[in-house]
């Protein structure tokens, strides 16, 4: 009798191992406990007008091509490395990804491809007259996700008799990427304090009985709107919150502050952990919700 | 009266272990940009003889640089967004890179551009100083006074 209880001991602490090491990091990719933070995907594009194709615009266009590669290289200078544009086109072209002709749809489907975070959209123009030829150059930075705006300067290259128009280029971008990215850092740090910006749209399936103004989820009696809001107050990071609108169907949360790092571990945080988070609290309320996330924006559907 | 004397004496001495920051000459105004990662400026400086008055300057300009900015330059924003919350967290880096002229490292060239003037307590110098301040950046970087580009 003793000897079959000890086996049985023996067995069930040779399985917590078995479990406990399945779910262990594997020695080969373990960093011993060194955390970095999970960098933004920043790509820089070209400004294309209504019309403009967006695909033969940097073939064709040579100091549009300069003005992106001194965009780049500021970056570089600042050790960052950006995703590069004209290879994912090329990738874009090679697996056949553009399906419309619109360029707007196109200039989305690259970025959505890329899967960067921040665009940052380069328009050059050129200026030729009997006292010199000059490059007025736009810069602006977007989050992708949400279009907050995180850097924007007009360089100007000054008046030359020249017709290199690449240099010229190359002078307006000089003379203020290093500002450009500048500005862009201080927004960064906004970021790491104040914690990174998410849209959360939560709607109901079709033939859902539910509604944001149902009074009988869960046991505190409120509308879900409400509960969802209290929750929301508690969970968003510093408790920064922004309800876009409430109907009976849908609620858009369209700025919501969640860390860059889990308070508790220290790991990476994303908008995925935090979708993660809303499911749980609707299951808490015995509701059946599905969740989506699109880089920054969570979408949740309650059945 | 002997524990009067004893509680003032305290608090004196406290208060001088106290750190406190010493103000700087915002006389720092941009002259030229040669290359990409440099500045020239033009700062003044105070001290009681030429020499101390030209090291006033020099440190003032990579004050200036440092902690406030120099408005219409590529530096418009500083190199370090929050001065009393980085002195006190890199108090070693700073005093290395001031007290001991560290700063030395990072400057290309100095030359005075006036003569040295009497002023009210002593005297004042203008010094066109030329910075490396993409060294400079770098450098906070390496050892943690800012951040690199990104989160």
């Amino acid at each position: 009798m003793i000897k079959t209880k000890q086996k049985i001991i023996t067995l069930i602490a040779l399985l917590c191992c078995w479990t406990t090491s399945a779910f262990s990091q594997s020695s080969s990719t373990n960093s011993g406990g060194q955390k970095l933070t999970v960098q933004p995907k920043i790509m820089v594009i070209p400004f294309t007008k209504q019309g403009e194709d967006i695909r033969t615009i940097l073939e064709e266009d040579v100091n549009r091509r300069i003005a992106i590669t001194k965009i780049k290289e500021a970056f570089d200078g600042r050790g960052f490395t950006t995703v590069d544009f004209t290879a994912k086109l090329k990738a874009a072209k090679d697996n056949n990804v553009f399906t419309s002709d619109n360029q707007m749809d196109i200039k989305t489907q690259i970025i959505q491809m890329s899967g960067a975070d921040i665009y940052v959209q380069a328009e050059v123009s050129v200026q030729k007259g009997e006292s010199g030829s000059s490059v007025t150059l736009i810069l602006t930075g977007y989050e992708a996700s949400t279009g907050n705006s995180l850097s924007n300067k007009v360089g100007e290259s000054g008046k030359f008799y020249t017709d290199d128009i690449g240099k010229l280029a190359s002078k307006a971008v000089g003379n203020i990427a290093e500002d450009f990215l500048n500005v862009m850092q201080t927004k960064f740090t906004d970021i790491v304090n104040n914690g990174r910006s998410v849209i959360i749209d939560i709607s109901f399936d079709a033939g859902s009985q539910y509604t944001m103004a149902s009074e009988n989820i869960g046991s505190s009696g409120l509308p879900l709107s409400d509960q969802l809001e209290e929750w929301m107050e508690k969970n968003s990071y510093k408790n920064n919150y922004h309800i876009q609108g409430t109907t009976d169907l849908k609620l858009i949360f369209d700025d919501v502050r969640i860390p860059l790092k889990d308070q508790a571990t220290g790991n990476n945080y994303n908008s995925n952990k935090f979708a993660l988070e809303i499911f749980k609290f609707l299951k808490s309320l015995m509701l059946e919700p599905k969740k989506d996330v699109k880089g920054s924006t969570i979408y949740v559907t309650i059945k | 009266m002997k524990i009067k004397l004893f509680i003032i004496i305290s608090i004196l001495g406290l208060y001088s272990c106290s750190p406190k920051i010493q103000p700087y000459s915002g006389e720092v105004n941009f002259l030229y940009k040669e290359a990409q990662g440099t500045i020239a400026v033009k700062s003044t400086g105070y001290g009681k003889n030429q020499s101390e008055a030209v090291t006033d300057s020099q440190l003032n300009a990579f004050k200036v640089i440092l902690f406030k900015g120099i408005p219409g330059t590529e530096l418009n924003v500083p190199l370090i967004e929050n001065e009393n919350d980085a002195k006190s967290k890199n108090n070693a880096y700073f005093k290395k890179l001031f007290d001991e002229a560290n700063y030395k490292t990072f400057m290309m060239s100095s030359t005075e551009s006036s003569n040295l003037i009497k002023v009210k307590g002593g005297k004042k110098i203008s010094v066109d100083v030329k910075i490396n301040y993409n060294s400079l950046r770098k450098d906070l970087e390496q050892n943690q006074v800012i951040r690199k580009f990104g989160f």
